[in-house]
């Protein structure tokens, strides 16, 4: 897969997870700039992620993945 | 040591000045020490075998889950580890439970034993417990799961280790910091310059202002009220159910801002413990800016493993399926968030009226906010497709809007501070009773004058005190300010910077020379017996 | 560096400021009497007393607890024609009271008399050689060490204290009389209301006990220590004792606490080690039934009003009191009492009699 698939595989679950269709990321997205993105979200969020890619993160990684471009790159890590 | 002793600021005077004087190689051995020293005379001196202990416990685990992942000749890599750490984890959590919380499992059982034989079984104990029991071994537990899910690496030097564990600020009351923030901190070279060292004393300052000036007297009438109950209802007894809650945050604050501005100056930052909570609007966004390193623990460390786990996938799954996708992925999330508050109730302390007040109460309040925010949302669009504005819309550009928004949610920060000030009645009662106590008062309307009420707070007796007035509601409108900055952002002393000299320097003088005079003040308690 | 103690020192001024205030004002007395044109407040017994009895110009002491905070020093005066000052402690152990009669005793002073109660209710059972352990004892006041004066310099309490007794002096608003001091009467009001929000009915009784072995040394060490050596050191001295009248509700507390028979077993060893001295007037008010009685005249169980202060004043004035205690007539007094508060109808008053349920 490329950066831009994935981009394009994830935009669709931010937008199903936050339920916003309106929203857009990149790699500077952060838990800041999505209000709905809080906690509880989050590991719901990264749940819906690695079931999609097929990956799996640790506990660790899923708490430290606070912004777009660390999640893209650790899937495409995770994926090869 | 009492945080607010001429004896703790000389010693913390005398470390930040050795200090920093130290080569390079020996500063952190000489914290260590000095960390030492601090608690052999704060707590009971053996008690730090207890900590000892649990930090060779969680030191040896995770030089193991290093060692194992080299070795060739280990099977079952994976298993033997998480057994490793289970060890660790149960050391440190079976210490913290026999020393903090017997108390806890002795109460329910007599519950229990009340109602079966009519007798209690067991009488409470007292253990000695090494003091800051409950922030050490969190912040080891963290460095542990750390290390076990290879956030981080495992730190080789036991001394080093050990200075984490008891670097001496956070031995009073926190924060409970990570290995990743303050690991690197710790050991780097600090020297004196003037902007740090001036923003940790100013830090400091403020911090003896709020816990002297404000904390202080505002504990002398919480607890006067507590002693007379029966004297106290209607409007005064809400007044005292607002009261504590400040008394509380002017406390747990202070110290924060004494610690970290104690630790600012020797160079090391620890991470924020509050983030103006008192204007959240909503109990949810309240405890993401109030003790916020016990959440993020709380969050990381139980919050998350238990979404994770694969019973609560399969929850997951199921609820999906049965109440479609946004209704069913909210199931597992209440799971993990009554496991959470109920940490966060015990946590707090040995007792029952803990789980409740700091725990079930405020899962109570999201937990139905969550489940009922489906219904207010179906009601909001319905009011938006008849061509209402609704409150709180937040694309709303309609000037008329933003003035109803502010309303509304000066009517969302208010609701926030009463659900948290009747939590916290549970918290500051003496027991069940007594907190029940204060609800049925609340609503015995029988009218006291205030002249009468003030009597009854024996104000007038020696403990009529003007002058000490005056400065805890001077004290409450400054706190208020720098809070209301905080919110917007600004640290409150860039906000003072920013003032011209003489304004920001009567702040200055008004907090040091308040601290003072506070220091020395001797509060006599009159113990209304007269024999 | 050099900028930042530069910075520090500018902390000094205001520090020095309030420590001037404190010293020129001096609310606590501590360092000589309050100036002819100086007002002054009194407010705080465990704060002023020790400068008081130092400082002022006396010839006699009200002394004690709350029982006798409510005194008037004007009556006492005109009573006993003499110049009294108040040296009360509201709660103080015989230990404090003691401590601070001998420095009043060595203050310069000519003392004529002493006035003062005597707790039978635990007081004498406790604290034979200390204060009492939860109170913050401003020890820098009542030693003669100069070091450790910041202590009250420095204190926010005493501050507040002199910026009072400035503002007295500039409206010209006058000081407090000796008379209010320590009195509480003005705070409360007597009567089963006021009784009922803080009374609490027992609802068993214990076991008739005698005293144990800590409380007999206390009692001993409060009674010999405490009390009789400052008669003895002082034979030029009238000591004033009383055994205040509590209230039937007391007694029915002491009942009810199992000490019935070991008060009486008190009020008997105090009697007899006092009356063995010329220069003491022991007086006991349990034996007017009228008063203790009437919950008319009492805040709680034992705290009576001050008609009944007054009362007790005109008594020890007359030179034949029936409340006076003699050789020949305590053990017939002490006996009455027994009598009387066994069998009072408490029906009458509360929900239930332990008393009589006790003794069917």
């Amino acid at each position: 897969m490329t950066r831009e698939e994935v981009y394009e595989e994830l935009t669709e679950i931010f937008r199903d997870v936050f339920d916003d269709d309106s929203i857009e990321i990149n790699d500077d997205t952060t838990s800041e700039d999505i209000e709905a993105w809080d906690s509880l979200e989050h590991v719901n969020l990264m749940l819906e992620v690695m079931e999609t890619f097929e990956v799996e993160f640790n506990m660790g990684e899923v708490n430290d993945m606070k912004n777009v471009g660390d999640m893209v790159t650790m899937i495409l890590n995770r994926m090869s | 040591m009492e945080i607010t002793s001429i004896e703790f600021l000389l010693f913390a005077a005398v470390c930040i000045g050795v200090y920093l004087v130290l080569p390079k190689k020996v500063q952190w051995i000489f914290l260590l020490a000095a960390s030492l020293v601090f608690y052999m005379t704060s707590g009971v001196g053996y008690t730090l075998i207890y900590v000892i202990v649990s930090v060779l416990s969680v030191y040896l685990a995770t030089i193991f889950f290093e060692k194992i992942d080299r070795a060739e000749s280990v099977k079952n890599k994976n298993g033997l580890k998480k057994l490793i750490m289970l060890v660790a984890l149960l050391e440190n959590l079976g210490v913290l439970a026999v020393l903090k919380y017997t108390n806890l499992g002795i109460e329910i059982i007599n519950w229990f034993s009340e109602k079966s034989i009519g007798a209690y079984i067991f009488e409470p104990v007292s253990y000695v417990a090494p003091i800051a029991i409950s922030y050490y071994t969190l912040q080891l537990i963290a460095y542990l799961l750390d290390c076990y899910w290879k956030t981080i690496e495992a730190e080789k030097n036991f001394g080093r280790l050990f200075l984490y564990a008891i670097y001496f600020p956070q031995m009073v009351s926190g924060p409970i910091s990570r290995y990743k923030e303050i690991g690197t901190q710790l050991f780097e070279e600090h020297r004196f310059d003037y902007e740090r060292i001036k923003k940790g004393l100013i830090r400091m300052a403020y911090g003896f202002f709020e816990k002297l000036a404000v904390a202080g007297p505002l504990s002398t009438i919480v607890s006067t009220m507590y002693d007379n109950l029966g004297r106290f209802n209607g409007v005064y007894i809400w007044a005292l159910i607002l009261l504590f809650p400040l008394e509380l945050y002017a406390d747990f604050k202070g110290c924060m801002d004494i610690i970290l501005g104690i630790s600012e100056c020797i160079g090391i930052h620890l991470p924020e413990n509050f983030n103006a909570p008192f204007f959240s609007k909503s109990v949810q966004e309240f405890w993401q800016k109030w003790h916020m390193s016990l959440g993020h623990f709380l969050r990381d460390y139980i919050m998350t493993p238990i979404l994770m786990s694969k019973p609560m996938k399969k929850l997951g799954k199921w609820a999906k399926e049965k109440f479609g996708r946004k209704e069913g992925k909210k199931i597992p999330s209440y799971f993990g968030l009554f496991a959470v508050w109920t940490c966060m109730g015990i946590w707090h302390g040995s007792g029952v009226k803990f789980i409740i007040g700091e725990g079930w109460w405020f899962f109570a309040i999201i937990f139905l906010s969550e489940v009922t925010e489906p219904i207010f949302k179906k009601i909001k669009s319905n009011k938006k497709s008849n061509g209402v504005k609704s409150v709180g819309d937040k694309k709303s550009e309609d000037n008329n809007s933003i003035g109803e928004n502010k309303i509304a949610d000066g009517f969302r920060v208010i609701r926030t501070i009463i659900l948290f000030a009747i939590g916290n009645v549970f918290f500051i009662a003496k027991d069940m009773s007594q907190a029940l106590q204060v609800f049925r008062q609340a609503f015995d309307l029988k009218w006291i004058r205030p002249q009468e009420a003030f009597i009854r707070l024996q104000l007038d007796r020696g403990l009529n005190h003007f002058t000490g007035v005056v400065i805890l509601i001077l004290g409450i409108i400054l706190m208020t300010f720098f809070e209301y900055m905080q919110h917007r952002g600004r640290d409150f002393r860039d906000v003072l910077s920013g003032w011209k000299a003489i304004p920001r320097w009567g702040v200055y003088i008004l907090m040091v020379s308040v601290s003072v005079i506070y220091m020395f003040g001797n509060v006599t308690t009159f113990i209304y017996q007269g024999f | 560096m050099k900028k930042l103690i530069g910075r520090l020192a500018v902390f000094l001024v205001p520090i020095v400021i309030i420590a001037s205030i404190n010293f020129i004002v001096d609310p606590y007395f501590h360092y000589r009497a309050p100036a002819d044109n100086m007002r002054y407040t009194l407010d705080r017994e465990m704060y002023q007393n020790d400068g008081i009895s130092k400082n002022f110009t006396y010839d006699a002491i009200i002394a004690g607890n709350s029982m006798d905070e409510n005194f008037s020093n004007e009556q006492y005066d005109k009573l006993f024609n003499v110049n009294s000052v108040k040296l009360t402690l509201e709660g103080a152990s015989f230990y404090e009271k003691r401590k601070s009669l001998e420095r009043a005793f060595a203050s310069g002073n000519d003392i004529k008399q002493v006035t003062m109660s005597i707790s039978y209710y635990q007081t004498l059972l406790k604290n034979g050689d200390k204060a009492r352990a939860e109170v913050d004892y401003p020890t820098f006041l009542y030693d003669d060490n100069p070091y450790n004066d910041y202590k009250y310099l420095l204190n926010i309490y005493a501050l507040d204290m002199s910026l009072k007794n400035i503002y007295k002096t500039i409206t010209k608003k006058p000081s407090d009389k000796m008379d209010d001091y320590g009195e509480w009467m003005h705070l409360n009001t007597a009567g089963w209301e006021r009784i009922a929000t803080e009374y609490v009915e027992p609802e068993e009784v214990l076991p008739n006990r005698a005293l144990n072995s800590e409380e007999k040394k206390n009692l001993e060490v409060n009674v010999n220590d405490n009390i009789e050596k400052l008669v003895k050191q002082h034979p030029e001295t009238e000591f004033y004792f009383y055994f205040p009248p509590y209230s039937v509700l007391m007694w029915y507390n002491i009942y009810s606490e199992g000490l019935y028979d070991a008060t009486f077993e008190q009020l008997e060893y105090v009697t007899e080690r006092l009356l063995k001295y010329d220069n003491v007037h022991l007086y006991c008010f349990g034996t007017n039934y009228d008063i203790t009685s009437d919950m008319n005249h009492y805040i709680n169980a034992n705290h009576y009003d001050d008609e009944v202060s007054g009362y007790i004043l005109d008594e020890m004035a007359r030179d034949d009191s029936q409340y006076l205690l003699t050789e020949d007539n305590y053990h017939e007094i002490f006996a009455d009492m027994r009598e009387y508060y066994i069998n009072y109808p408490y029906e009458n008053i509360l929900h239930r009699n332990l008393v009589k349920e006790n003794n069917q």
